[in-house]
């Protein structure tokens, strides 16, 4: 129970650095899960990241899960009001002020150059996970295979992701 | 209203054929506006989203009401994760298991990430910026706001004077 506080601190605060997308609050939430807090090992940490890929909506549901394994029920509602909400806000604000103020020459050089930066920190997330994720030719095939999967097909995630299953539980006994 | 029934990374395509071709409530230069301030704001992109167009159909009920569908369905189910993992993460047919669900969801990050690139990168200096990004984080281990500062910062300025050079 004493963990909850911190659990919202650290949510707000990786919450706000999801710009681009959730994986890049990737290599600050592991650190702060893993090394600072010590809420979760390295290993559970990406197993249940994993399995959040194959859940409804946003990919980084793996947040409230974090927040039950920590503190149950109080630590689920938590992390999901402190991970979801300070951006909701934000969204709300700024999308109503950026009808006017799309088009300025500020507002597209900013945007510009953001895009780059945004989808480099998404890589590095993604870095970090696969250095946890991958080790040894079975788990860097299943990787390489969804990938090629995915690029190639419009075939439903969630499938691969128990595909994955399937595999690990042959192979990685 | 919108329904927490996509999947990973289908989720944008999925909102799209359903918003803009189904119930046709924005048209399609709309949507690709508000995705890219999802982007460049913090927050979940299909989160954002999911508040951009809520609360432009119906105001902050309609945010509210639209960040929940997209949201509750996958927080309950990983919520019961949390709670499953707790009991059963020792024993070995789930370890196994786990151990191919991870590689799974590296392909699938990657691949979300790949498509993400594709239609947002247009140039080569993009590609340094963003490698220098990966290299910040990854190998000089800086903290997400930091790297965001000095190489958004380099990024900015670079495009700030490749605009006004082109005025000239």
């Amino acid at each position: 129970m004493n963990q909850v506080p911190a659990l919202a601190r650290v949510f707000a605060y990786l919450s706000l650095l999801t710009i681009g997308g959730g994986m890049a609050a990737y290599p600050e939430m592991s650190e702060l899960t893993v090394g600072v807090h010590r809420w979760l090992t390295a290993h559970q940490l990406g197993h249940m990241f994993g399995v959040g890929q194959a859940a409804p909506g946003p990919n980084m549901m793996v947040v409230v899960s974090i927040g039950s394994f920590t503190a149950g029920l109080p630590g689920a509602v938590v992390v999901f009001f402190a991970f979801f909400g300070p951006p909701a806000v934000l969204a709300l604000v700024v999308g109503r002020l950026w009808t006017r103020l799309r088009g300025r020459p500020w507002i597209v050089t900013l945007e510009r150059g953001l895009t780059p930066v945004s989808i480099g920190l998404l890589v590095a997330g993604c870095l970090t996970f696969a250095k946890g994720a991958v080790s040894g030719w079975v788990t860097a095939l299943i990787a390489l295979s969804v990938f090629a999967i995915v690029v190639r097909t419009r075939i439903n995630p969630a499938l691969l992701v128990l595909a994955g299953a399937l595999v690990g539980l042959l192979a990685l006994r | 209203m919108i329904g927490g029934t996509s999947f990973g990374g289908g989720v944008m395509a999925h909102l799209r054929s359903s918003l803009v071709v189904r119930h046709q409530w924005i048209d399609d230069r709309t949507f690709l506006e508000l995705l890219a301030i999802s982007q460049t704001l913090p927050g979940l992109n299909t989160a954002n989203m999911a508040i951009l167009i809520g609360d432009r159909l119906a105001g902050v009920p309609g945010a509210i009401a639209a960040i929940a569908g997209m949201c509750l369905p996958g927080a309950v189910l990983m919520y019961s994760v949390g709670v499953l993992y707790n009991v059963g993460q020792e024993r070995p047919l789930v370890v196994a298991a786990l151990a191919g669900v991870a590689p799974a969801a590296v392909g699938l990050i990657f691949a979300t990430t790949l498509s993400l690139g594709r239609r947002s990168l247009s140039s080569a200096a993009d590609l340094v910026f963003l490698a220098l990004t990966v290299i910040c984080v990854n190998r000089l281990h800086m903290s997400v706001p930091r790297a965001l500062f000095v190489v958004g910062g380099l990024a900015v300025a670079w495009y700030g004077f490749q605009g006004a050079a082109k005025k000239r």
